[in-house]
């Protein structure tokens, strides 16, 4: 049960989940003063009303939190409304001045939860909160032509705007701070992604130019030779000079179809992942398995991030961990991980250069939009793995 | 002189068309009866111009993916007496096996360059003509040697020959042929099927269509087996 409710809790988003936990702490702590002080002191009306305001406030923010492993995200950020909902009408039920100010806090859940939000419960949640910011509105312009007290109404506004104010100043300025990280990680995984790419084509450059070409050329002197050949009458020499040139050709044949292989291998492209790498795991000079439960296709940066990144972790294998078994595994439900893991003599991460294959790596899947972890220590053979974030339908994850 | 082979062949790119028309036409027993640039275009031509084996690329358009597999799975059912040699750039077994899901009798997968060796092109194509199977040798030898790597695979219990036999074997060789290449006697080579194909629990008896397909998805399993349980660490967790 405790397990199952930490796991559902720790899907929410970190920040969100801050933000609601602070809300139910403040508003539960203002409850309790609130009633001492309706308790110890001067018994006015106004403070019972908005202790029972409060209470209802806090109560649906507690329940909105236990909830959450249930209703996720979504859950949340609906307890935040219904409870700056209840708060606001309250107040300005309470006291009709602070009307402008129930409008900011209204707005506050709204803030800090769209980033986590689905478009469908970002549309529900904006129309409930613009017809809650006009309902209090109107009911504020109801309530003050009753006539109410003027000191007490002051009183309130002292209290409770350097408050509210404090809080969405404090909201804005994480928006803000988080914004900008999030630009100087799109920047620096820009930098790499492009620095990757640029070391790829340099080394597709060499092998095309040291395999291929260097064999296309060596053909065409071989041409000229036939020539002279035929032309001194020379056709036994002739007849042996052609064979080599079939031979030549079918070398550079072969070379050409493992370059074009490892640019993009067309089993990736029209099979998938596990036909993939299971064609790169009979190839492999270490013996290596493919545990894959079936998977959807995904799209195709993922595919081929993930193809690459594996690859790259099977290759690193057979030439450096000495182990003599490498299994690959790879699931997509409910969301999609990968793992190269060998039995090799493992190394310690921190002191390998972190500029070589294993940055070229992590760069393609965090491009692709997930994370990679590499995890080894001398002789403890090494674990590479990925991960993607679950069912992607949110705008955050892109 | 048995009757010339009536030959369709479909390949999109127009120089080796030409010239695998032109080498052909230095045979007498090979009549070239149709010519194809899609799978479309393969499709009527097969069915109209009652031939014995057709010769087709494997990516084609219109989408130049694996149109040679697909015409061949098509044909299986239309012209069943048709044989069908790929022609193919990929040595991945995957499309290979394809080829042979639905049994490899007048089948065959050849790597593309083979066309150079003009006198093997014609043997095989009146090998499939005929009903029989080739997988190209690359193709099996990569499974083999992906298989034979590892220390725990089924393939360490057979002996070279053996090995050796059943390599044959999945190429979609006959008992005779593979008696021919190896230089023993057909009773010597089936004493060898019957050992190998007990020591690898495949059903012994299998007619020749169905043994090349057992031989190459069993070659195609064993080289990404699983390894024995427990053997690798951390399989419990991601």
């Amino acid at each position: 049960m405790v397990t199952w409710f930490l796991t559902g809790w720790r899907r929410v988003e970190p920040r969100l989940r801050r933000f609601a936990l602070i809300n139910a702490t403040s508003l539960v702590s203002a409850t309790v003063l609130l009633t001492a002080i309706y308790l110890l002191g001067p018994r006015y009306t106004e403070i019972r009303q908005i202790t029972v305001v409060l209470l209802m406030a806090s109560v649906v923010m507690v329940g909105g939190l236990a909830l959450a492993p249930v209703l996720g995200a979504d859950g949340v950020t609906f307890a935040l409304l219904t409870s700056a909902l209840i708060f606001a009408f309250g107040c300005v039920w309470v006291s009709p001045w602070l009307s402008p100010l129930a409008v900011l806090v209204l707005l506050v859940p709204l803030i800090v939860a769209y980033p986590f939000l689905g478009r469908r419960t970002l549309t529900v949640a904006v129309v409930v909160v613009l017809v809650s910011v006009t309902a209090t509105a109107a009911m504020a312009e109801q309530r003050r032509m009753l006539g109410e007290d003027f000191p007490t109404h002051v009183l309130s506004l002292v209290v409770s705007v350097p408050v509210v104010v404090v809080v969405i100043m404090i909201v804005v300025r994480q928006n803000h701070q988080e914004l900008h990280d999030r630009a100087d990680q799109l920047r620096e995984s820009r930098r790499q992604v492009a620095q990757v790419a640029d070391a790829a084509r340099r080394s597709l450059e060499r092998d095309l130019h040291d395999g291929a070409q260097q064999r296309l050329v060596s053909m065409s002197v071989l041409i000229s030779r036939v020539r002279q050949l035929i032309d001194r009458g020379d056709l036994v020499q002739a007849r042996l000079a052609v064979d080599d040139l079939g031979e030549q050709n079918l070398l550079a044949i072969n070379e050409l179809r493992e370059l074009a292989r490892g640019i993009y291998p067309q089993l990736l492209a029209e099979r998938g992942l596990v036909a993939a790498l299971a064609a790169a795991a009979r190839r492999s000079t270490v013996p290596a398995t493919v545990r894959a439960e079936p998977l959807e296709r995904q799209s195709q940066e993922v595919e081929s991030a993930v193809y690459f990144c594996i690859l790259e972790a099977l290759q690193n294998a057979a030439k450096h961990s000495g182990a003599d078994q490498v299994e690959i595994r790879l699931h997509g439900d409910p969301r999609l991980e990968f793992a190269v893991i060998d039995t090799g003599r493992g190394f310690d991460p921190s002191s390998v250069e972190q500029d070589g294959g294993l940055l070229g790596m992590a760069v393609r899947i965090r491009a692709a939009g997930g994370e990679l972890r590499v995890e080894s220590a001398p002789g403890q053979g090494t674990a590479v793995r990925g991960s993607f974030p679950g069912p992607v339908d949110r705008p955050s994850a892109r | 002189m048995t009757a010339p082979l009536r030959l369709v062949l479909a390949e999109d790119g127009e120089l080796l068309r030409a010239g695998i028309v032109a080498l052909l036409e230095g045979y007498d027993d090979v009549d070239v009866v149709a010519v194809a640039t899609d799978y479309d275009e393969l499709m009527a031509a097969v069915d109209r111009a009652e031939a014995d084996v057709v010769l087709t690329d494997i990516r084609m358009p219109p989408t130049l993916t694996d149109e040679g597999i697909r015409a061949a799975g098509h044909i299986r059912e239309t012209h069943p007496e048709l044989g069908v040699v790929v022609l193919t750039q990929y040595a991945d077994a995957e499309y290979a096996l394809d080829l042979v899901a639905a049994g490899s009798q007048g089948r065959g997968y050849l790597l593309k360059e083979r066309v150079a060796k003009a006198d093997e092109l014609v043997a095989v194509l009146r090998e499939v003509a005929a009903g029989g199977s080739v997988i190209d040798e690359s193709v099996v030898g990569g499974l083999v040697s992906a298989g034979s790597r590892r220390p725990d695979s089924a393939l360490s219990r057979l002996t070279p020959r053996e090995l050796d036999v059943l390599t044959h074997v999945a190429r979609g060789m006959s008992n005779q042929a593979i008696a021919a290449t190896l230089s023993v006697t057909d009773r010597a080579v089936e004493k060898h099927i019957n050992s190998i194909f007990a020591k690898l629990d495949l059903p012994a008896d299998s007619p020749l269509h169905r043994r090349v397909a057992a031989a190459l998805v069993y070659l195609n399993d064993v080289g990404t087996a699983e390894p024995p349980a427990g053997s690798m660490p951390g399989t419990a967790r991601w």
